[in-house]
This record gives structure tokens, sequence and C-alpha cells, in this order.
């Protein structure tokens, strides 16, 4: 823009400063530079500001699931769990659903209930021996395997402990 | 994968239908004016739903399924009730005289609705479990109210015994556990001014203190028809209620009601303005749908219940 | 009245360019073709949406807590809430159509052509756009629906290669769908996408008016060609009497359906079965034909190709025929689309 041609002016106005306008260049290129400087500046403020916290981890913590010796055996069990967690600049409750799973009351699969396709809750149908999810027809096993549909992974396994006679799980 | 693709649309089709085919929704109709009569011609095309109750604990057997409709004229909504009950229990804590003493027995007949008050996510989810807080064996530990101070619960008690009789329903509500140690510190009977049942027992408890001016054999002993009990007058055998009935006046007593019992099957109508303007009360708004609990009790207490065991809700056509 | 108009023009130098454009003059051709009204009918009814926006701003509380009851009172306690909250989320569904329909006009009568190919492509980020306004939207009533479709939505955007994750991170503000997600979801809804959107509508008017109509392609309107008239008012007062019409239509909804709110969002419940709004149906219902690995190709793959060929659409397709019966190739692939996307819709439906 600064190298076009500056159009001629009415006699009636008056003239260009040439001085001045021989110094085009450099105001121009000083234009750019002090305009760049200040764009750069605002849109990576901007930027950052918007990412904010958004990409810290999740935090985790051990949740008591229940007395271990209390689990039935060879039966899927549904948990809902609640914890409170710091979101954004409140605190608010975290509800989840977990399905646990054992055979010999020592050893827990927990499985998180979210289906791991598009994130619905899957739901366990006892009858059927498996997990169903009902948004786009993912099964999968009692212990999260998938079965057929468009789930890629297996339900995700939620580490699982036994404290003192007591499940605790990390959610 | 493609040739899976039948299979995905059956399932998916089989999934879809048993989601609609649990049918919740209890669709109130639009009427002109609204009755306590149970066989009033509004009830003919009122939407029905049917409510299987269950057991709230596992293992044990389930309810009578609850036919229920509903009705409202712009101003007040009204509650058609039918289930299947082969003895009809209105005789709680009942007097029974022998010539000389009087001994206490029976229990009642109840019908109870709660309803979230606020805008209650778990409750629209799972209904009454979400105030059900059972967390051992021990049920004497169990209580029901809301672990959120900001949320309560209209609880409605029809009770054959106690209300049904002076024609309105209990109405209570629910709220926090506020004292641990007391299981019933969570449930309150709305405000009221006056009226209400009391108790029919002598100061030593081992007899009634009232009895019907109208005859030994009253079904229900309303205050305005009680004498002093005058056991000369009665004849060995004779049945006096155990309680006094009297409408509560106030929020406690907001509801309409009437129940008649026959050949086995109760037909219970409720009514009560959309909006009581109480506080204690659920405001019902024509087309916000509101999630509701359903529970019957067959002669018992309220841990005998038998419960819809999903929520219901409640639509508007 | 004259001396304060010429006051103001005196000093504003407004009446130039208002008078300027008001007398546009329109080719009869156009006017005679109410299939011209799809543009002027969609800008009207994103009016109607500003003004119903502004609106429920004033009550609406942007958070995880109050926003539900927010809404809940806007529908059922505020005098005429049910009317505006109604207009604006049927509105949604007539900015949705009434673009598509516009866009399907403007590629049949091939006006995508030189010298007009960047007034195709500002039409087809505008689109983007109000599918976006819908997509954000969807969440702020914090219910049901809106949850768990910003849940799959966000897990959409979670399947793409790579950055996948941290992408449904930076969507969510955070791991998990909260208060961050909410206040993101309303930001980008109340105040960055207007401006984004009026700014592009300014300025695909303004490349409508530098570059004219173009020419009629059929005998017909040639011979209309060389006679026009006013913008205003023989142009307006059709706009005027259709965007009546669809606000009508609008308003007959909001009554007799009302606006949907479900039940408050509850991230444990497993009986909700989440549904997009009826326009994302038809990708919902593709999202079934893709398992496991393949599920990248229906969440990016095939939304960016589609977007991709709109955009080029321009610089592929460059002869000079306009009439879509001698175009059989594009006239082809939009009735493939069309369908593929009314059949995808119905199945889900």
């Amino acid at each position: 823009m600064a190298d076009n041609e500056l159009p001629p002016l009415d006699d009636e106005k008056g003239q260009w400063d040439t001085e001045a306008v021989s110094r085009r260049k450099v105001l121009g290129a000083l234009f750019w530079g002090v305009a760049g400087l200040g764009g750069v500046a605002t849109l990576g403020t901007a930027g950052r500001f918007l990412v904010g916290n958004a990409l810290e981890p999740k935090a985790q913590r051990w949740v008591e699931l229940g007395t271990a010796a209390d689990f039935p055996t060879g039966k899927v069990q549904r948990h809902v769990y609640s914890i409170t967690v710091a979101d954004a600049w409140r605190d608010s409750e975290r509800r989840g659903v977990l399905y646990a799973y054992t055979d010999d009351n020592e050893e827990f699969v927990v499985l998180d209930g979210t289906c791991t396709h598009l994130g619905c809750s899957v739901q366990w149908q006892e009858d059927a021996d498996h997990f169903a999810c009902p948004c786009h027809a993912g099964f999968f096993t009692r212990e999260g395997e998938v079965v057929s549909g468009p789930p890629p992974r297996p339900l995700q396994r939620v580490d699982a402990k036994v404290e003192n006679g007591i499940v605790k799980v990390l959610v | 994968m493609r040739k899976h693709a039948p299979i995905f649309f059956l399932t998916l089709a089989l999934l879809m239908g048993l989601t609609f085919a649990q049918n919740n929704v209890l669709s109130v109709a639009r009427v002109n004016a609204t009755s306590l009569d149970a066989s009033a011609a509004i009830w003919n095309d009122a939407p029905v739903l049917e409510v299987a109750t269950a057991a709230a604990v596992p293992g044990e057997p389930a309810g009578p399924v609850v036919r229920l409709q509903a009705v409202q004229d712009g101003d007040t909504i009204a509650f058609r009730a039918e289930w299947a009950d082969a003895t009809e229990s209105i005789f709680k804590n009942a007097w029974t005289f022998d010539g000389a003493t009087f001994a206490k027995s029976g229990d009642e007949d109840r019908l109870l609705f709660t309803w979230p008050i606020q805008n209650n996510a778990d409750f629209a989810s799972r209904g009454c479990t979400a105030a059900c807080h059972s967390s051992g064996d021990d049920r004497s530990t169990w209580w029901m109210g809301s672990d959120n101070p900001s949320l309560t619960y209209d609880a409605w008690q029809w009770k054959a015994s106690r209300t049904n009789g002076a024609g309105y329903v209990d109405d209570k509500w629910w709220g926090e556990l506020r004292d641990p140690s007391d299981i019933e510190s969570s449930r309150h009977g709305d405000a009221k001014e006056s009226g209400g049942y009391r108790t029919n027992a002598n100061e030593a408890g081992d007899g009634p203190a009232f009895m019907g001016s109208l005859g030994a054999d009253a079904r229900y002993l309303l205050a305005s028809e009680a004498v002093a009990i005058d056991p000369t007058l009665l004849a060995a055998g004779a049945l006096i209620p155990g309680y006094v009935l009297e409408r509560a006046v106030g929020s406690r007593g907001d509801i309409d009601t009437q129940g008649t019992w026959e050949d086995g099957t109760w037909v219970v109508v409720m009514r009560r303005p959309l909006d009581t303007g109480h506080e204690d009360d659920v405001r019902f708004t024509v087309r916000r749908r509101l999630p509701f609990g359903l529970a019957v009790v067959d002669n018992g207490g309220g841990l005998k219940h038998t419960i819809a065991p999903e929520a219901l809700i409640l639509d508007w056509r | 009245m004259n001396r304060i108009a010429r006051w103001i023009d005196e000093r504003t130098g407004l009446s130039g360019p208002v008078r300027g454009f008001f007398n546009y003059p329109v080719p009869k051709y156009v006017h005679k073709n109410l299939l011209y009204t799809l543009g002027g009918l969609t800008a009207i009814t994103f009016l109607l949406q500003v003004v119903t926006g502004i609106l429920l701003v004033f009550y609406y509380d942007p958070s995880t807590e109050g926003a539900y009851n927010s809404v809940d009172y806007i529908t059922y306690q505020v005098p005429l809430g049910w009317l505006v909250r109604g207009v604006h989320h049927y509105g949604s569904s007539a900015m949705v159509i009434l673009a598509a329909l516009h866009m399907l006009r403007t590629y049949f009568f091939s006006t995508y052509k030189k010298p007009r190919e960047i007034n195709w492509m500002t039409g087809v980020l505008l689109l983007f756009l109000v599918l976006v306004f819908s997509f954000t939207g969807y969440l702020l009533p914090w219910d049901q629906k809106g949850y768990w479709a910003t849940k799959v939505g966000s897990e959409i955007a979670g399947s793409v290669p790579w950055i996948g994750p941290t992408l449904m991170q930076l969507m969510r503000g955070g791991a998990d769908l909260g208060q961050a997600t909410l206040s993101r979801f309303y930001a980008t809804h109340a105040m960055l996408l207007p401006a984004l959107v009026g700014i592009l509508i300014v300025a695909h008017i303004f490349q409508l008016r530098f570059h004219g109509m173009a020419p009629a392609i059929t005998e017909s309107a040639k011979r209309n060609s060389k006679k026009f008239v006013p913008f205003f008012p023989h142009w307006v007062v059709t706009d005027a009497v259709f965007g009546l019409g669809i606000l009508a239509v609008l308003v007959y909804f909001s009554w007799s359906q009302g606006a949907p709110l479900d039940f408050p969002a509850d991230p444990t419940s497993s009986n909700f079965v989440p549904r997009p709004e009826w326009y994302f149906l038809f990708y919902f219902q593709a999202l079934k034909y893709f398992p496991g690995a393949l599920e990248p190709v229906a969440t990016v793959a095939i939304p960016l190709f589609i977007f991709g060929t709109m955009i080029a659409l321009p610089f592929v397709d460059r002869g000079e025929e306009r009439r879509p019966w001698k175009k059989p190739i594009t006239t082809g692939v939009a009735i493939a689309y069309t369908v593929i996307i009314l059949w995808l819709t119905v199945i889900a439906w």
C-alpha cells in the first residue's frame, strides 16, 4: 500500500508535504512493526487466556466403593460415586457411574460406565450378560471388551484396590 | 462390518423399543371442571398410566398395579387412582370392646405421591430412590428426605383411616435430616392453622376417649360427631376408630380427596389447586413436566410400601 | 423534518450511501423469482435470533447451578417468556433450513462462479457458523438433552487423530463437562458468534452489491434482465411479508409445542439416550456405520471433506455453463447429497 503513488490533491485543497512524504517507507515499516507487535501480543494473550486451565489433567482421587466382603460374587453391580472437585472457580459435585464385578471378593474389575465410542452411558443388562450402549448399539462383555458395534476401545478400567477390607477406586 | 448393519439396526430397534415400552408418562388431560367424583365423565378420555409397584427391598413381594389418571381445568388438578386390594383397611389403632375392656389393633391402606418442589436432577433420573437413604441393612436407620438443604419434596399421604374420612390428604414435606440420630427429622407436616387428626385414647392409653354420637359402628369418628366415651352404650364387639378426624386447615389440608373401597378395589380421587401459593407445596405449571414418585401401602406402616420403581413423569396434553 | 434530515446529512454524510442502498436497482427477473428471497429471509431470521437472544440474556444465568433454573423461570414464569424462548428455539431450526435452501438456490443457479467465489465462501462459512451457533446454544439450558449432546459432541472432537484429546479439553475448558464448558459455550454463543456472523453478513451483502446479481440463466429471465425495480420498497416488501410469515410460524410452534426443556442435567443417569437436534440427526446416524478404528473417518474426515468440497467448488467448477440441466455432474452431486442427508435423517428420526 505504501508503495502506491499518492493521488494528486486538488489545487484548492493544497499540496502533499513532499519532505514528509519522502519518509513514507520508514513510517510505513514502523507502522506495520508496531501494529504487528501489538497484534501478536494481543492475540497471544487472548489465546493463552482462552486456553486457560483447560488442559490440566483430570484430578484423580481414591474413593471408597464399599466393603469388599459385601460385593455379590459373579454379579455386575452399578455404583454411583460423588466427589467434590474444583470446577473452574467453584467447587462442584462430580458424579459418575461405575460397574464393579468380582469373582472372589479379592480381585475387582471396575469399569467406567462411559461408552468409549462417543461418551453415552452404557447400561448393564443382566439377562443378556453384556453392557449395551443405547446411542449406537455398542456392546461390551462384563470385563468391558467390545462385543460388537462401533466402540473403538474396551470400556475404561478404573484402578481398584482393597485396603483394610474396603474397595477403593481411583476416579 | 457392512454385513452386520442389519444386526445393528435390529438391536437398536429393540433397544429403542424397550426404552419406549417402559412407559412412565402420565398425561394430564384438560377438562372444563375437575371433580372429586370418580365416576364423572371427565375420566372417560383421560389417558391412563398403569404403574406396577414393586417391593422397595429386593426379594419381597410386589404390590398392586395402580391405574393413574389426571385432569386439570386451569385452576385445579385432579388425580384418579385405582388399585386392587382384597381388604379395606380403615381401622388403624382401632379399639375393640369385649364388654369390659378395649384392645387396640389394626392398620390402614395408604397411597403416597412424592413431588420434588425444586428442579432436582437426581429425582428426575431415579424417582423416589433419590430421596430414599437406605445404605445399610438396618431398616430402622432408613430415612426419606434430602441431603441438600435447598432441595425439598412435597409428600402427599392419602390415609384410608386417618384422613380419607375427613375428605383431605395428609400433605407433608421432606427436607434435610436435621438431626442425624432421628430419622423422622427430615419429614414435616405442612403448615396448618388448625384441625388434623388426633389419637383417640384416654389418658391411661388403655381405651378410647371418644365415640361417635351417631352410632357405635361408625367407620370414621369425626370431631364434629365425637362425644365422650360411654362404655355402657357399647355392645361387646363394638369397634371404635383409633383417631378423631378433622380436616386440617392450611397448607396441610389443601388437597381434597374422596376414596372408596368396593369389591376389592380402592378408587381414590385427589384434587388440589395447581398453585397453592404455599412454600411447602409443589407448584404445577401447565406444560411444565414434573417427575414424581408413587407408593402404595397395604394395611401397614411406611416401610411396608411398594413403589413405582422408576421416576414417573407428569406431562400435559 | 427535511431540515433536520439535511442537518444530519451535512454532519454525517450518510444520505448518499443510505439512498444508494435503498435505491439499488434490482433486476426484474430477480424480483419475479421468489427463490431470491431466501437470503433476505435468512438475514431477517438472524435478526429475530439477535433480538430474542438479547432478551433471553436479561434473565439467563450462565452457571451450572443457575442455568437450568433460570431457563425454567424464563419458560414458565416470565410473562411471554415461553414466546421469546420459543421463537429463539424454533428460530434456530428456521435459520438452518433457510440458510440451506439459500445455499441450494445459489448452487443450482451456479452463482458461485467467477467473480463471486469469495461470496460463496463467506456463505459456506456462515452456514458453518449457524451450525456452531445451534450446537453451542443447545447446551445453555443445562438440561439432559444439552448436557449429553455436548458430551457426545465433544467426544467427536476427541476422536480426531493426534490432537483430539487436546481439542476436546479445549472445547470443554477442562477434562470434564462443567462450569468452564458452560461459560465457553455461552461466551461463544452470545458474544463471539453474533459479532462474527454480523461482520460476515455485512461482507456477504457488500459482495453481492459489488458484483450485482448474477446474470439470468433462463430465456424468460433474460428477457427481463434490462428492467429494474428499486430495492426499497419493491424488493424489501416481499422480504418483509415473508419474514412476517416466518415469525408467525415460529410463534405458532412456540404456542402449540412450547420450547422443550428436559429435566436438569444428570451425569449419572444411564437411562437417558442422547439425541442431537433434528438437523444433526443425519450425522448422528452416519456415525453408526463406522465402528472402531474407522471412527475418525466419520467424525472428522467426512465433515472435513464435505466442507472442503463446498469451499473448493468454485475453483473446480469453472466452466461458463450455469444452467443446472446442462450440468449433470454438479446437479447430480447436489441431489445425491440432499437425498443422503434426508434419508439418514429419516432413519434416525
